[in-house]
């Protein structure tokens, strides 16, 4: 697994996806300055500090930027070895599609935590440059620690999206419009126990993110059932690799470049 | 040397009414080239894919190595370097990049094995070229490096010497040939291209329609093409009769208007050619002549010709 591992980050060299993970991870940022001074007196969040704008940034990552970067990212990683056409290498070597869609999550799940400090660090750099002020090194630390965590939860939470897509070539642009609607639906729930439940959420609720300014709620979630939220996710992902049928069944056969799919005659 | 590497008994593989692969038998000697001629949609990529377990076969068994290769993969793949169709790799990659990620996974502990095999396919080492701008022929170059690059002891290869210049070819022929003669490797060798397989196979599997038509070795298969006498006379209706009821044959062909084939090479071409004269026939041509490899696969696939 190690190895696959490895191997999924020699591929990443020249990637041009990761630049536009990394845009995608450069804008929750410039976007809460942006809402900030566009909004009127009365929406605008009070003492806009370095603080509030972390937590801002967080909720505007959680809700809409990771979750379809990830999923965007992670069902490209995966659709490439259909379209580079390299899954008839990897299985005769042999390595189980199982496996390889582990491996590809594991390297995923490690970008997506980088991804986390990086949109960090751009948070603190766009604070700084804009003038924000309340600077400290608990703040630092909150962000530093809470940034990466989140991006590790919304992974978690996009996995079956991600795994569920990688059965077909093609179909993680699916996925990703299903990742958008999972996480801006969230924006919508303000039920305790539902906001428990709700994946993206739960991931808010591990970090000790408090949502009740952005959710206009009193209650706080429930850890023990974010928790648990995650886990299940985490299970149900396991369910979906195990019963993941390897892709030959969706493999086309070019020839003299017309695409037959199987049951479709052939010319001799 | 005469163990079976490969066996296949009633490979079947069928997508739904279309038999891709029917009843296939083939039987791959250790240390030898199998050289799998036919037509584009014969079945030999399908074959090829079965073999490795890319595709499941609708009936039939497979034996490599001489174990059934389903539930032995494990054991069997790492023995086998192969190239199915289209050479694919990651474009954003060199070729010893490309070839790296695969050492990595299969394991390979040879220090210069990636250079070596490199080497041996004429591509340069950490070279800065990206697998995308390859032409076809260093892509299809490196899929055989890729192939040999762990030191297989079979070699599956299907249409190897697709999209290589002329150069090209006699190169990878050149050691393909060494591979097995030098290296006593095994190689499944696949094309549509007859005189390319002449020129590499031991053994010659002829595949039309999904159904194995023939397996012979070379040697067997020149054996068998037809001889025949061709004779030009002014009347071939007349030399027809006189083949029936003078000589007791009726084994010929007329072709066009002044041509006909004989063949019983046994009769005596001057003892014919006398005959035909005494029976008021003119013979401007008479000459005994051997079917090419072409002709026995048009006869044998009864259809057009190959490559």
């Amino acid at each position: 697994m190690i190895c696959i591992i490895k191997t999924e980050f020699i591929k990443l060299k020249r990637f041009n996806i990761l630049l536009i993970g990394m845009i995608g991870m450069t804008f929750p940022a410039i976007l809460s300055v942006f809402t900030q001074t566009v909004s009127t007196p009365e929406a605008q969040i009070q003492n806009f500090n370095i603080s509030a704008m972390i937590d801002n940034t967080i909720w505007n990552n959680a809700t809409i930027f990771m979750p379809v970067t990830f999923t965007l990212i992670g069902g490209y990683l995966i659709n490439r070895e259909y379209t580079d056409d390299t899954l008839k290498s990897i299985f005769t070597i042999p390595i189980s599609f199982q496996n390889l869609i582990i491996g590809k999550l594991i390297t995923m799940g490690i970008i997506s935590v980088l991804f986390g400090f990086y949109s960090f660090l751009v948070t603190i750099i766009v604070g700084l440059v804009t003038g924000i002020t309340g600077l400290s090194a608990a703040i630092l630390l909150k962000g530093l620690i809470q940034m990466p965590a989140l991006a590790l939860c919304t992974f978690i939470s996009v996995l079956p999206i991600i795994t569920f897509t990688s059965r077909k070539r093609d179909a993680f642009m699916g996925g990703v419009i299903i990742s958008f609607l999972f996480g801006y639906s969230s924006m919508f729930i303000k039920n305790v126990t539902l906001r428990s439940l709700y994946p993206i959420l739960s991931g808010l609720t591990v970090i000790q993110f408090d949502t009740r300014i952005y959710m206009n709620t009193a209650e706080p979630a429930n850890l023990f059932i974010s928790v648990l939220t995650l886990a299940v996710v985490l299970l149900l992902t396991s369910q979906i690799i195990l019963f993941t049928d390897p892709p030959e069944k969706s493999i086309k056969i070019k020839k003299n470049n017309i695409f037959l799919r199987q049951g479709q005659k052939k010319e001799s | 040397m005469n163990e079976l590497i490969i066996e296949t008994k009633n490979l079947s593989k069928h997508y739904g009414e279309q038999k891709s692969v029917d009843n296939l038998n083939l039987h791959v000697k250790q240390g030898r080239i199998y050289g799998l001629l036919g037509r584009n949609g014969a079945g030999k990529t399908t074959t090829m894919k079965m073999l490795l377990n890319l595709s499941n076969p609708t009936s039939g068994e497979i034996s490599i190595f001489g174990e059934n290769i389903y539930g032995n993969e494990g054991k069997i793949l790492p023995r086998i370097g192969s190239l199915i169709e289209a050479p694919g790799f990651y474009p954003n990659l060199t070729g010893t990049e490309n070839l790296k990620i695969y050492a990595l996974l299969r394991g390979v502990s040879k220090r210069n094995a990636i250079e070596s095999a490199l080497e041996v396919v004429g591509l340069p080492y950490n070279d800065r070229k990206l697998f995308s701008q390859y032409s076809l022929g260093m892509k299809q170059r490196l899929a055989i490096a890729l192939a040999i690059m762990h030191d297989p002891e079979l070699l599956i290869l299907d249409e190897p010497i697709n999209g290589l210049d002329p150069i090209g070819i006699a190169e990878v022929r050149t050691f393909i040939r060494e591979l097995c003669e030098v290296k006593k490797k095994t190689i499944l060798i696949s094309s549509h291209i007859l005189s390319e397989i002449a020129l590499l196979a031991d053994d010659i599997g002829i595949i039309d329609h999904g159904i194995l038509l023939e397996e012979q070795s070379l040697s067997e298969l020149e054996d068998k093409n037809s001889k025949y006498i061709n004779f030009v006379v002014s009347d071939p209706a007349q030399a027809a009769r006189i083949l029936e009821k003078n000589f007791k044959t009726v084994n010929f062909i007329v072709e066009g208007n002044h041509s006909i084939r004989l063949y019983d090479d046994n009769l005596s071409v001057s003892l014919l050619n006398r005959t035909f004269i005494e029976n008021g026939l003119e013979v401007s041509e008479a000459h005994t002549c051997e079917d090419t490899l072409e002709d026995y696969f048009k006869r044998v696939t009864g259809g057009e010709g190959i490559a």
